[in-house]
């Protein structure tokens, strides 16, 4: 039917490339190279799709559509829950750009890939330097996917079937971990959380880890602990859970904010081994409505235990002929193109573009820029909870946090939208709604750098004024 | 004549000096007083590059210029359709209003992306005449395991727990096999027919009240058309199961041909395949998810909805049938929208052409590459292959000891890129070549006579084969070294080198 | 009789017994000794990895008892007859060389105890043949 086609940018060639290729093929037109499908299954309707004949109608209608969107640039936004509003620096995008990056693919040929491979290594060896740990992939999909990736590896690894978590875990998180454990059978169960500090009930969870099967065997395979946890709060009490886990061949699991670890310990000096968290929130790219982010997941290197880690791994390698320094994927065998339905996972396109952000944005923050904006989070929070406090309203929980906290107001379920369009109107996104008892609700706040002080005064100020 | 840049570019770990400082990120001036219990506080700095700004531009563009891309030039890599990324996509995804908006934001702020997200979810419907369509699922194997986790739910919602199996043919991409697993279920492989197509009595002998799908592309992984699908349907879903559909080669039957009336019950379609978004060097992709009534319970939570009387978007959490989250948020946004400009900017009528000139560019290049001395095509010569043909490079290894993957790197020296080789494992020194729509003749015909002259070459000096590629940043790599070495971070460089280890 | 070579490529060692999927098991007193056949791993090439069974598991007659691990490949190694593992060669745990070097000596995988019947193995003229006739598929 193309006989006369309309000629669009998007297509290579012109009616007379088209009559010439035909005629290579001896065909009269391009439907006999369709003579093999039924007749009954083809489509003879008409859909009714979006379309704009011009590149400049189409961005202006989108724009139109889009402008009915309120961006956390107009609206101070003072949430978190493991994604954040961060600024990504003028270089940033000017390398993202380039179409030798972007318009690639997967290195299958390494060897015309090496921007890719390399700049996938360097970005593993600097999330390797945040968590203290030597062997990182080169992304999962996010940080909620990473949950359960790690709960099916350190169920691979000690072939054990039961893996607890942390319930101060995030419910979208809790929700992705609760999905891909199904496939594998394994049995999941959330340690509770002191409703006093916020903090892990660590007897609880020694509890839980000694719970064995019939043969007297353990049969935790893991545990999962946020560091700071969903409500900010620091988990600093965790020696005694971790050499304990240790002992019984349970493997640790540590989801950490990438951003404390300015001023926090890597999960991997204290015992983690899995390190897993968002990317996003370190550089990987804006916030984007909750996608593309970066899954990040990092462990101690070992040969047996390694080969169970998902996702794609670059190692540097060197040249057949010259003996020259070359990046390639590595441990390809771990991944589903070679070991099928014995693969580590199946992820295939994972997130590629957003680590090289990623990388890109570490590299601009250096040692001291990381830590500066650790600090800058850190104290912002800190300062808010303080003129908080100041006008009488306080935490939930009172134990140390990082940029997170969680904001005792105990608004009514019916009063919500109302302090939602209230705060709006003050241009504020005040944070993150989360209920314990399920009918009032408190909420979790989180200050990234871009607030400066006037933003935290309003703040503190439109507080106040709801609560008169 | 092509050479590839080649810079012998430091580990961005061995430029800069201490001390230099490429950004500077916002500080406040409130008191240094930090209150993190000690035992928690870190203590040693991580070991980031310091370099200026300047010096990690250059890094970066020397990296960018040691990397082939879509933009440089072929590149027809079977099974990943990599076709031309539209530049006013990538403006569209840099608008404010789509970059600086948290996924939790309440829904009367976010009216605009969600309207866009759901035109786009009942246009893939269409295209897939599969009504319900979620975006949830960021990559392509994400929607296969989605799909299968959907089929799965709906045999336990009927009793029919023991339907564990999924079949798919010898032909399938490993990512069916692993996606099957990960949704909890065991792939019976079938094997397929000499023609390339599935075995039909393999098929009727492995259905069973065990059955809970099949799970196949059509066209399959050798680009040929599964003609006898609706037989094949019949008999599937007479022994009680259902259909997936894997949406990898949709490229060849956009809109002439909708899944849902093969058959099919559910879907995936990659938007960085089909749908031209950028595919990042491994990502980020996208994928939908379309499924008929009878799976539509079991979707993601929360579904997008639309308030007609109130012209209002929303998220409907009211699913209790629901296999959860299968993504933290609602999926990869931005690359949704990528490909809702795609769509916007073809209209049907563009992406049925789309399809047509993908089936000829290919059948140009294969029908071409055939008659090499060397490469015959896999499988029955005669049947028409539709976007994407196989190859096989058996003869030539046989007759001159220069096998597939040589000359994959003989062509990537050529200023190309090799097509997907050794894969569908059914054919052997396979080479998977998909041009896409976006190939002119002119460039086919180049890649062809590169590839003949780089065979002739290999023919008369073997070595010369096995040595390639000669003129890429980097020369044949030598992977067992890295299997053997395992050098996987920075950190492990280091180690080896100050123990007095040979790293590169 | 001797040592069998095939296409002047392959070693097929005499006094052994050899499964189809080119195993070799050598009977040592009440146990039996078993690895790759030269064929496997002449085939298979340099080794990353092995993945082995544990002492005391038990296998039925062609299950999979754990893999190797090639460069871009990863094979399964099948049990010869019924049988339960009594000794895994360890040496293979930190380096799988033996296997590619000495297939039929230091690179043995397992000692095992055979329960089940183990007339289905092939002598080695009987494995050449079957060799032979692989060789000649794969270069259809």
């Amino acid at each position: 039917m193309t006989e006369g086609f309309k000629s669009h940018p998007y297509l290579g060639n012109s009616q007379q490339d088209v009559d010439e290729m035909l005629q290579y093929l001896g065909l009269s037109s391009i439907e006999e190279l369709y003579s093999d499908i039924p007749e009954e299954i083809r489509f003879k309707g008409d859909l009714d799709l979006p379309y704009y004949k011009s590149e400049y109608e189409l961005i202006e209608a989108i724009k139109a559509k889009m402008s009915k969107n309120l961006t956390t640039r107009e609206i101070r936004s003072f949430m978190g829950g493991g994604v954040l509003d961060i600024y990504m620096p003028a270089l940033q995008d000017e390398v993202l750009r380039r179409t030798e990056f972007y318009s690639a693919y997967t290195p299958y040929q390494p060897e015309t890939s090496q921007g890719t491979t390399q700049a996938l290594f360097e970005y593993q060896s600097m999330i390797c330097e945040l968590v203290g740990m030597n062997v990182a992939n080169c992304s999962l999909y996010d940080w909620a996917t990473a949950v359960g990736e790690a709960a099916l590896m350190a169920s691979r690894i000690t072939k054990k079937y039961k893996f607890i978590y942390t319930a101060a875990t995030a419910p979208n998180r809790e929700a992705v971990l609760k999905n891909y454990v199904v496939g594998a059978n394994l049995e999941l169960a959330a340690i509770p959380y002191d409703p006093a500090t916020g903090k892990m009930d660590i007897a609880k969870a020694k509890e839980m880890m000694t719970e064995k099967d019939e043969n007297d065997k353990y049969i935790v395979a893991g545990i999962y602990i946020e560091n700071p946890n969903f409500f900010g709060v620091i988990e600093d009490e965790l020696e005694e859970i971790i050499a304990d886990a240790h002992e019984k061949g349970i493997k640790v699991v540590v989801g950490a904010d990438m951003n404390s670890l300015g001023l926090m310990k890597p999960p991997g000096e204290y015992g983690a081994d899995i390190c897993i968290g968002e990317g996003q929130t370190i550089g990987g790219g804006p916030l984007n409505y909750g996608g593309p982010l970066l899954g990040i997941l990092a462990m101690q290197f070992d040969r047996k235990e390694t080969r169970q880690m998902p996702g794609r791994i670059v190692g540097i390698t060197t040249t057949a002929n010259e003996g020259e320094r070359a990046f390639a994927n590595t441990l390809e065998t771990r991944e589903q193109h070679i070991k099928r339905e014995r693969a580590t996972s199946n992820i295939c396109t994972n997130e590629g573009l957003v680590a090289l952000s990623c990388a890109v944005h570490l590299a601009l923050l250096g040692p001291e820029g990381y830590k500066e904006t650790a600090e800058t989070m850190y104290l912002s929070a800190h300062y808010v909870v303080k003129e908080l406090e100041n006008i009488g309203i306080k935490r939930v929980f009172n134990t140390e946090f990082f940029n997170s906290f969680m904001l005792d107001l105990k608004i009514p379920k019916d009063k919500k939208e109302e302090f939602t369009s209230f705060m709006l109107e003050r241009k504020i996104f005040p944070g993150i709604p989360f209920s314990i008892d399920g009918e009032n609700y408190d909420y979790i706040v989180t200050t990234s750098y871009l607030l400066c002080e006037e933003d935290l005064n309003d703040y503190v100020k439109a507080i106040g004024e709801w609560r008169s | 004549m092509y050479r590839q840049a080649k810079w012998d570019e430091p580990l961005i770990f061995e430029l800069g000096k201490a001390g230099r400082r490429a950004h500077l990120p916002p500080r406040c001036d409130f008191p240094k007083e930090f209150h993190i219990p000690e035992n928690m506080r870190r203590t040693t700095p991580p070991e980031l590059p310091e370099l200026h700004e300047g010096e990690v531009m250059r890094h970066y563009v020397h990296l960018s210029q040691q990397n082939y891309c879509v933009d440089s030039g072929t590149y027809p890599l079977g099974s990943c359709t990599m076709k031309y990324n539209p530049k006013i996509n990538e403006t569209v995804a840099r608008m404010e209003k789509m970059m600086y908006l948290h996924p939790d934001q309440p829904v009367e702020t976010v009216q605009g992306i969600l309207e866009v997200l759901y035109e786009l979810q009942i246009a893939l419907g269409e295209l897939a005449g599969l009504k319900h369509t979620t975006l949830q699922t960021p990559a392509g194997a994400s929607g296969e395991y989605c799909g299968l986790t959907l089929i799965k739910a709906y045999h336990d919602d009927h009793g029919d727990s023991q339907r564990d199996e999924i079949i798919a043919p010898d032909s399938s991409h490993g990512t069916n096999p692993a996606s099957t697993v990960q949704a909890g279920m065991k792939l019976i492989e079938i094997k397929s027919n000499e023609d390339g197509r599935v075995n039909m009595d393999a098929l009727k002998a492995a259905v069973s009240e065990r059955t809970a799908g099949l799970m196949l592309t059509n066209p399959n992984t050798l680009g040929i058309f599964e003609k006898d699908i609706i037989e094949m349907s019949s008999i599937v879903k007479e022994a009680g199961g259902l259909l997936y559909y894997d949406g990898a080669n949709f490229n060849a039957i956009v809109g002439k041909i909708r899944p849902g009336d093969m058959g099919y019950d559910v879907l995936h379609f990659n938007l960085h395949k089909t749908f031209s978004t950028p595919h990042g060097g491994g990502g980020p992709g996208a994928a939908s998810v379309s499924c008929n009534d009878l799976l539509e319970p079991y979707l993601p939570i929360p579904t997008i909805d639309y308030d007609k009387d109130k012209d209002f978007y929303y998220y409907n959490y009211d699913r209790p049938k629901s296999i959860g989250k299968v993504h933290g948020y609602y999926g990869n946004t931005a690359i949704a929208l990528r490909a809702y400009a795609y769509i916007a900017a073809l209209g049907f009528q563009g992406l049925k052409d789309t399809a047509e000139h993908a089936v000829l560019t290919a059948n140009y290049a294969v029908r071409q590459l055939e008659k090499i001395e060397g490469f015959r095509l896999s499988h029955t010569s005669s049947i028409p292959r539709k976007h994407e043909g196989v190859l096989e490079a058996v003869p030539f290894k046989t007759n001159y000891g220069v096998d597939g993957m040589d000359i994959a790197k003989m062509i990537i020296s050529r200023g190309f890129h090799a097509p997907t080789v050794y894969f569908p494992l059914i054919a052997h020194e396979a080479w998977m070549v998909e041009p896409t729509e976006n190939e002119n003749k002119d460039r086919i015909d180049q890649y062809v006579q590169a590839v003949s002259e780089e065979m002739e070459k290999a023919k008369a000096d073997p070595d010369y084969g096995h040595d390639a590629p000669k003129w890429t940043s980097v020369g044949r790599i030598d992977s067992a070294w890295s299997v053997r070495n395992l050098v996987v971070s920075y950190k492990i460089y280091k180690e080896k080198k100050e123990k007095g280890e040979f790293v590169p | 009789m001797g040592d069998i070579r095939v296409q002047d490529k392959y070693t097929v060692k005499e006094g052994l017994l050899y499964t189809k999927e080119s195993e070799w098991v050598l009977q040592d007193g009440d146990i039996w000794i078993y690895g790759l056949s030269n064929y496997a791993s002449v085939e298979l090439g340099e080794l990353a990895y092995v993945e082995l069974p544990a002492v005391g598991d038990t296998f039925g007659n062609e299950d999979s008892m754990g893999i190797v691990e090639a460069l871009k490949a990863v094979v399964d190694f099948y049990s010869p007859f019924d049988c339960e593992v009594v000794e895994v060669n360890e040496v293979l745990e930190d380096d799988a060389s033996p296997i590619t070097e000495d297939c039929y000596g230091e690179g043995w995988i397992l000692k095992l105890k055979a329960t089940g019947p183990i007339d289905h193995l092939f002598n080695p003229e009987d494995y050449v043949k079957l060799i032979e006739k692989k060789i000649e598929e794969a270069s259809q």
